[in-house]
């Protein structure tokens, strides 16, 4: 660390205590009642909001939740010990909301947006952005119609998700579902060197700090962090700050959203969400309901959803897009997307719990992922049979679309026959040439951690999979067939993979397609 | 509304119907005094293990000049088991009334002895920023905020202590 000069410190003070406003002003007040579990009881506060940040005596911000007939509930943001009966209380008149800016990119914050990777204070003009926000109207949106490519293959090719779209990850414990997500961030980077980045928040709600550490290390090595915010409320913290979490990663998300550019918003997970949310609703003495959640789990995680969307391109009617915050105007471009990608977990593969059936219900799809596939070695581990993606599709490239109709087809195929092939009886000859195609394209849908693949080279295996190109290629060397062919391809085809990457397919071009596949197959018979 | 508005509401909406609502109003302020200076007078009657008969004439004898109103409004209270509220009833009572009367109570804490000329400018500021008709100072000194002054009525607070600002700019060179 460099020296700090001492004329440096005192003019630095003088500056500060020049500008310190020292003026009273009429402020509204209350004291507290009773103060424990992280909630605060509080008498006073007459014109208090709902949703309203008041502050304590030492700093710490609490959030008004209970407004009642002569009591004010709040949640303390904060460590409640230096609170005590009889403190004051101050309104601050501002609905709770945290500062974003462009220098949050990079960074790791808390649920009020602070930093806390130690690499010092947030950079670049901040926005307030409310954390409770009404999602835009109708007129303010558009249909999805863009991709965002995961870079995993099995989902863009048969469970698409465009841009603006809430697609579900939805899963047990140790099947994949945050790897999924991560390297769909890492993927991003291709967007992001090209100059039309997709920029990435990463929400990690009651995770170990260690895990989180993970992450961005991860993040970090592959180049990812440039375009990424994580948003972390360890286990360890209040559950305020966990529910809050969210909110903050989509109040990021939407200060890109806004502006007319691509966000990804990954809500890491929202169960732990819930779990937090129904922690401070029974300490409020809220009744509670199925599985002991408040009546309000659907709609606090329907709000939070609602406002992932696509925005109108027209410039001129986003510009009067409902409740936008007073920082945001004079800023705001049409286009924007702000993409959700929350993740689930499930105890023993059940999904009709009460909290997966409501995010279920709320999104445009799910990703489900199951362990016995994870453990059969089939990664990721995603059933193909019961995802979905209900508006992807439309946002799909063209050449994409027209190989992975066929894809998904076969595989049901394979699907349904792959049970009566188990009892070893004899087969036909069309049964069997379903099966050892069906079986080549599972080993092409598998893929490894942290790497995910481009669209163009995803376009291209998948042709060869399912025109049956790889009938003569033994099944536990269809990866490593799979790598060399991307490698003939990208030596010596670039042209060909620039025209699958921008949707074109051609006869032409599957030609080359299958010519490379057929001498590089050569090899492996 | 808690238990103690309950009553506050019900004795004073009697009080106003008989036209008696000044006397009584009396009796509340020597009750609301009487208990607050006298600690053990107020353990007494929180005491559960006391019985109810010796509270009733404990209170008899002590506020045996009040009204007969008031004097109704204790018995009901101990035949409720409430006698611990009796000083809480008497505080709302007389909110109550100030209030029906557009009366503002006022808080001034001060780091020292304030002029009356100073007082009649608080009384400026707070009829500005109230609809009070009248308003009603209660001074008290708190060497602790080392200077300036404090106003607190209505839930709402002026606060121009030296300790106060000293606070806040120490929040504010932490936060930088």
């Amino acid at each position: 660390m460099s020296q700090i000069r001492p004329d440096e410190v005192s003019s630095i003070l003088k500056e500060q205590i020049s500008g310190f406003a020292g003026q009273a002003s009429l402020e509204e007040v209350g004291t507290v009642l009773q103060v424990g579990d992280g909630i605060a009881r509080i008498h006073g506060l007459f014109g208090v909001q709902s949703g309203e940040l008041v502050e304590f005596e030492n700093g710490v911000k609490a959030v008004v939740l209970n407004l009642e007939e002569d009591n004010v509930g709040a949640v303390l943001m904060g460590a409640s010990t230096d609170i005590k009966e009889g403190d004051q209380v101050k309104r601050t008149n501002r609905i709770a909301s945290i500062p974003v800016s462009d220098g949050m990119l990079g960074r790791v914050v808390n649920t009020l947006g602070e930093p806390i990777d130690g690499k010092g204070p947030i950079g670049g003009e901040t926005v307030d952005m409310p954390l409770e926000r009404k999602a835009p109207g109708v007129l303010f949106r558009q249909p999805v119609n863009e991709p965002l490519q995961t870079g995993i293959k099995s989902i863009d090719a048969m469970i698409p998700i465009g841009r603006g779209q809430r697609e579900l990850v939805i899963g047990d414990r140790q099947t994949g579902k945050t790897a999924i997500c991560i390297d769909t961030i890492i993927n991003q980077k291709e967007f992001y060197e090209k100059g039309e980045p997709v920029y990435c928040i990463y929400v990690a709600v009651g995770q170990k700090e260690s895990t989180v550490k993970q992450v961005v290390k991860a993040l970090e090595e592959k180049g990812a962090m440039p375009y990424t915010t994580v948003v972390s409320a360890a286990a360890s913290l209040p559950a305020p700050l966990q529910f809050y979490a969210p909110m903050a990663g989509v109040a990021i998300g939407e200060f890109f959203r806004d502006q007319g550019k691509a966000a990804l918003v990954v809500f890491d997970d929202l169960s732990k969400q819930a779990v937090a949310y129904r922690e401070v609703s029974l300490l409020l003495r809220r009744p509670p309901g199925r599985e002991a959640y408040p009546g309000d789990v659907f709609y606090l995680h329907s709000r939070l959803l609602e406002r992932a969307c696509k925005l109108n391109s027209n410039t001129e009617i986003t510009e009067k897009m409902n409740d936008l915050p007073e920082g945001m105007k004079g800023k705001v471009k049409g286009g924007g997307s702000l993409t959700a990608l929350p993740i689930i977990e499930t105890q023993g593969g059940d999904v009709s719990a009460y909290i997966p059936t409501n995010v279920i219900s709320i999104t445009d799809g799910q990703i489900f992922l199951e362990s016995n596939l994870f453990n059969s070695g089939v990664r990721p581990a995603i059933n193909v049979g019961l995802s979905v993606s209900r508006v992807g599709g439309n946002a799909q490239i063209k050449s994409m679309k027209k190989v992975a109709g066929t894809l998904k087809l076969d595989q049901a195929e394979y699907r349904e026959l792959e049970a009566f092939s188990k009892f070893g009886s004899d087969l036909d000859s069309a049964t069997k040439a379903v099966l050892d195609k069906g079986s080549r394209n599972v080993e092409i849908l598998k893929q490894a951690q942290y790497s995910p693949v481009e669209v163009s080279k995803q376009v291209a295996i998948i042709f060869l999979g399912t025109t049956g190109a790889l009938r003569s290629i033994p099944v536990n060397r269809v990866r490593e067939f799979e790598n060399e062919y991307f490698e003939v391809l990208s030596s010596k085809h670039k042209d060909t993979l620039d025209a699958l990457g921008s949707g074109k397919i051609t006869d032409e071009l599957k030609a080359t397609m299958t010519t490379v596949g057929a001498e590089v197959a050569k090899s492996y018979a | 509304m808690n238990v103690a508005g309950r009553y506050a509401k019900s004795i004073f909406e009697l009080a106003a119907e008989k036209k008696s609502l000044a006397p009584v109003a009396e009796d509340m302020q020597i009750i609301a005094s009487t208990i607050a200076e006298n600690a053990d007078l107020k353990s007494m009657l929180n005491n559960p293990l006391i019985p109810k008969s010796k509270k009733v004439d404990v209170l008899n004898k002590i506020f045996s000049s009040t009204n007969e109103l008031t004097q109704n409004l204790m018995r009901v209270m101990s035949s409720k088991n409430r006698e611990g509220m009796l000083q809480d009833v008497a505080t709302t009572f007389l909110s109550l009334k100030n209030k029906s009367e557009g009366i503002t109570e006022v808080s001034v804490i001060t780091a020292k002895e304030i002029k009356a000329a100073d007082l009649s400018g608080i009384e400026a500021f707070v009829k500005s920023n109230t609809n009070a008709k009248k308003v009603l100072i209660t001074n008290s000194v708190d060497e602790s905020l080392i200077g300036g002054f404090k106003v607190s009525f209505d839930g709402k607070l002026y606060d121009s202590t030296v300790s106060t600002h000293l606070n806040n700019l120490k929040k504010e060179l932490k936060l930088a």
